[in-house]
């Protein structure tokens, strides 16, 4: 659990917050007490999604069903508001482990817990299907173990919004791996896809396994879709038949929830005894519930407080920095995109300070890039909170974040999305040069302005409209900064350059640019030399580097290979200035090469926290996010503030033009065409750099970059990268 | 090391997006180019080369490409068709290398038509073009020369295709390493007496990327050529795809009245037939 921030509130409803259990898509839940001393997990909805009619309505509805589900198998909602500025909702706390964190930590349940556990689990599924619900994401990490029985969390409220993921064909709700096959195939699920949710936690309690596997989403849901479960390693029959009818692909052939209970012949536990679960188990439960509670503000006595709920550390999806966070992130873009695609009339005229415009942020948050992808989205949330909070802003800024994870065909369809949405102004993003390349063409046919900082290919095909802007350094750009860096000083004469195509497009560009430019920006000559992907022994082509003089090293591949380069360098008391690409920079390396990473140099397109012109921003970020800005998060913020700047310029000149009679909202709009024109012919001044577009390719002019080196294990931002004497 | 920004021209802002100033700047244009030609050269793939102009097909993306299956999609080689000796791999260069009828347009065999089988070309350190003994890890290389002969008003076109059989993929990925190192190292090249190219760029794309499915890796590179006997600076071309154990390439040299686009048209056409004859002789069988 984490602190409470100055922005929180000190109480919601009748709870006195104590701290932070997580945030996320639809908002933060905070871990409360009630005035008569029980604990709750209260959850606060974003503002965002409480301006948007239909989700409140849907709130509503669903929170109101929700109080009537009646179980002691599934988590009690206490307490709910749903018409204030802020709506919230209050559950039991249960302070205990997820199915998923004990299967994980201890493997497989024996089978008499397993058939516990799934006649609990039906009761509960039971009650919420009884109350006019469906859970629709019935999965191991939504259910929470207490001595005395499970406790099913989380159950239908909102789904839409909260639990969604993007594939090739479309949005899913729900957690693949655990999705039953109508709702795999993008349908909506109705009570049999929850019992098809329960056999697959079941089977998934009982090996340690989902029974369709797990990796890439795409496979997994195919496998839903057409494949037999892995049911291996399940002696009983009696439990292998259940299961297979709960798992059949045809939802009227699976047992409802009610008569599953009735198929199950084990005892249900009696009072508080633990015999449910083995020994281990019990003592995991009695650790985290005990680590939970033993929090400041909480005092020892709640330990035995009847009625629990909503552990830290089984609300994952509610964690933005861990590996489910993505997930959330991935929510809370699902939540965004509705409000853009249905709230264009409603919220603009009761929104303060008249209509709305969308940023979009095109972002890898689940994939390769997903750390610059998520850094991006924070950016540019930081941008437009600056922006609402000004007193005289035109109109208000909304965000939306779309999800490709690094896929090609999953940056067209989101490009295809944002395209479609009126609402959306401009578009930060994409990621990486693949995604970007492969949205371009759609953006272009919109006309919608699209600027990423990360995807800095030294040439993207010609567009007809010209809406995309690299407002990152290209590969070309950066390599005069690298050039001047290692080749400004006496005594180097010649640069070794090393090309490692492991690193792909971005390694080969880097070192070509950065071969071609040497003996034009100076007197000094290189010794080029390229090694397959997948090479593994460097030390003859480091040799061969050294023997032909190489007073400097630069390597352009991958992280893993950089660090092969720098051991051998450290082994032979190489001393001369070394640099990789800043494609290299990150863990993996510094770990890799350990000492050997020390006096590596970057020359890097991202500032960093610690330079003195990012200190504001990084100091709004550490409120809002609780955490130092990571890389690439001022470049974000940097364009998400030229385009708010852009826009509301357009927005006040149209303003003025209009005749006074047509009113403050009969202002004409500013068309994407026009924010093209604007943003074209901008000039910013950033965190990070300085702004200005090359009129034929809509580049970023000037060379701007960062310099890191590595000391003592760790990168050490040095300023901004030396520029060519004039 | 100095900077020399000074002494050239007063100042040099090189880049491929600000106005750049002397050689630089068809230096930067080119290499821009020569990433876009890399791109759309390989995205038409074997057999499609020549219906599409290369400035069309800069703006083709991945989505806009899929339109058929990709030959990496489709291809699945078969182990027992791969040479292992000598004699076999030279039975596969004959089958797959490229003949008079492979450009698309009026070509035919120049004197001498076939390399020594025993000799293929080095670039030396002073970059220069040798004939020198094969490298330990080819099985078999053959180089052919051709030309498309003069008509009114253009000069005739001097193309050349190589086939190359190594031991094992890894060599073939070596010695596309090597030929992206040449282009690196020596800009302008000596090819025989009489004979540069020059102000050379190449673009490097590796299968899967910028919809590059032809092959596990493409090199395309442009310069200009100059010949004592045919004048220049004229249009210079290479391609030089690798896959498998195997390397392809192909190399046009322009002449006078001849476009960029028809000598490129010649080196992606005759590259996309022995891409296709190669995969059609090594995959498998059904």
């Amino acid at each position: 659990m984490d602190d409470l921030r100055p922005t929180d509130p000190a109480r919601v409803g009748g709870h006195r917050l104590l701290g932070r259990l997580g945030a996320g898509g639809m908002g933060v839940v905070y871990l409360g007490r009630t005035d008569a001393g029980a604990l709750a997990a209260v959850k606060v909805i974003l503002p965002e999604l409480a301006e948007d009619e239909d989700f409140r309505t849907r709130f509503r509805r669903e929170a109101e069903a929700a109080r009537r589900v009646d179980s002691p198998w599934a988590v009690r909602v206490t307490d709910a508001d749903t018409e204030s500025e802020r709506p919230w909702l209050a559950t039991e706390f249960v302070p205990g482990p997820t199915l998923s964190d004990v299967v994980a930590r201890r493997g497989p349940l024996p089978v008499r817990s397993v058939a516990v556990l799934g006649r609990l689990l039906s009761r509960a599924l039971a009650a919420v299907h009884g109350a006019g619900l469906v859970h629709r994401d019935v999965k191991p990490g939504n259910v929470l173990l207490t001595a005395d029985g499970p406790r099913l969390i989380d159950f239908g409220i909102a789904r839409a919004a909260d639990a969604t993921v993007l594939t090739a064909t479309g949005l899913v709700v729900g957690t693949p791996g655990f999705l039953p096959p109508e709702q795999a195939s993008g349908n909506t699920a109705g009570s049999a896809g929850d019992v098809f949710s329960l056999g697959c936690l079941l089977a998934y309690a009982a090996t340690g396994r989902p029974p369709f596997g797990s990796g890439a989403v795409d496979a997994l849901l195919y496998r839903t879709l057409h494949d037999e479960p892995d049911l291996d390693g399940i002696e009983e029959p009696w439990l292998r038949g259940l299961l297979q009818r709960c798992l059949a692909k045809e939802p009227a052939e699976r047992p409802e929830a009610a008569a599953l209970d009735g198929l199950i012949t084990e005892d249900v536990p009696a009072g508080e005894r633990a015999d449910w679960l083995p020994e281990d188990i019990v003592r995991i439960i009695a650790d985290r519930s005990a680590a939970l509670l033993a929090l400041p503000g909480i005092d020892a006595t709640v330990a035995e407080e009847p009625g629990p709920p909503e552990p830290a550390p089984g609300r994952r999806r509610f964690l933005l920095l861990t590996a489910g966070g993505a997930v959330a992130l991935g929510a809370g873009a699902f939540a965004a995109l509705r409000i853009g695609a249905d709230g264009t009339g409603g919220n603009a005229d009761g929104a303060p300070g008249g209509r709305r415009w969308i940023i979009g942020v095109h972002a890898d948050l689940t994939g390769p890039q997903s750390a610059a992808g998520r850094a991006q989205e924070r950016g540019v949330r930081l941008a437009v909170d600056r922006f609402n909070a000004l007193d005289d802003r035109p109109f208000r800024l909304a965000v939306k974040v779309l999800d490709d994870a690094g896929d090609p065909t999953r940056s067209a369809q989101v490009a295809e999305q944002f395209a479609g949405d009126p609402e959306v102004a401009a578009v930060i993003g994409p990621t990486s040069d693949v995604t970007a390349a492969a949205a371009l063409s759609r953006y272009d046919e919109a006309t919608l302005p699209v600027l990423t900082v990360s995807a800095l290919q030294i040439a993207f095909p010609d567009r007809a409209n010209a809406s995309f802007f690299q407002a990152g350094p290209s590969y070309a750009s950066l390599s005069i900064p690298i050039v001047n860096r290692l080749l400004l000083r006496p005594e180097v004469e010649r640069l070794g350059i090393l090309i490692d195509r492991a690193g792909g497009q971005a390694a080969y560009q880097a070192g070509y640019a950065t071969n071609l430019m040497t003996p034009n920006l100076t007197t000094g000559t290189t010794h080029p030399r390229v090694v397959p992907a997948g090479t593994s022994v460097f030390d003859p082509v480091v040799a061969d580097l050294l023997s032909h003089r190489s007073d400097a090293v630069f390597y352009a591949g991958d992280a893993t290979g950089a660090s092969r380069v720098a051991r051998i360098l450290a082994d032979l008391s190489y001393t001369g200035p070394r640099m990789a690409q800043h494609t290299v920079m990150g863990p993996e390396f510094l770990k890799q090469a350990g000492a050997a990473a020390d006096g590596w140099e970057f020359i890097a397109p991202f500032t960093d926290a610690s330079a003195p012109a990012a200190a504001t921003f990084a100091a709004a970020h550490s409120k809002r996010f609780g955490a130092a800005p990571a890389a690439w998060s001022a470049e974000a913020y940097d364009v998400a503030g030229l385009v708010a700047r852009e826009l509301a310029a357009l927005a006040d000149g149209a303003a003025k033009s209009t005749k006074p009679s047509a009113g403050p909202s009969g202002a004409p709009r500013p068309t994407r065409p026009q924010l093209t024109a604007a943003i074209a012919a901008s000039r910013y001044e950033g965190v990070s750099r300085s702004y200005a577009f090359d009129e034929e390719r809509q580049q970023l002019v000037g060379q701007d970059a960062h310099l890191y080196r590595v000391k003592d294990g760790r990168l050490d931002y040095l300023g901004p990268a030396p520029k060519p004497k004039s | 090391m100095i900077d020399t920004a000074s002494r050239r021209n007063g100042g040099i802002a090189v880049t491929c997006h600000v106005p750049l100033r002397g050689g630089e700047f068809g230096l930067a244009l080119a290499l821009t180019t020569v990433l876009l030609v890399g791109c759309s050269g390989t995205a038409d793939g074997p057999g499609k080369a020549g219906e599409r102009d290369a400035s069309a097909g800069a703006s083709a993306d991945a989505g806009d490409t899929a339109a058929g299956p990709s030959p990496e999609e489709s291809f699945v080689p078969d182990p027992a068709r791969l040479p292992r000796t000598g004699a076999e791999a030279r039975d596969l260069i004959d089958r797959v290398i490229a003949g008079p009828d492979s450009f698309g347009a009026k070509v035919v065999k120049r004197s001498p038509y076939e390399s020594d089988p025993d000799t293929w070309p080095v670039l030396g350190e002073d970059c220069v073009w040798q004939q020198r003994k094969p490298a330990r890890s080819v099985l078999a290389t053959l180089t052919r020369s051709f030309e498309a002969p003069a008509e009114a008003g253009k000069g005739p076109v001097r193309l050349a295709a190589v086939v190359t059989v190594h031991r094992t993929r890894e060599d073939a990925t070596w010695e596309m390493a090597e030929s992206i190192e040449e282009t690196m190292r020596c800009p302008t090249q000596q090819l025989r007496k009489g004979e540069t190219i020059g102000s050379m760029v190449a673009a490097a794309l590796l299968g899967g990327e910028s919809a590059q499915n032809s092959s596990e890796d493409f090199l395309s590179e442009v310069g200009k050529y100059q010949s004592s006997e045919l004048g220049g600076p004229h249009h210079y071309s290479w391609q030089q795809a690798q896959t498998l154990q195997f390397t392809v390439a192909v190399t046009g040299k322009g002449a006078e009245g001849r476009t960029t686009k028809e000598i490129d048209r010649f080196v992606n056409e005759a590259q996309g037939v022995m891409l296709s004859r190669l995969e059609n002789a090594v995959e498998k069988q059904s």
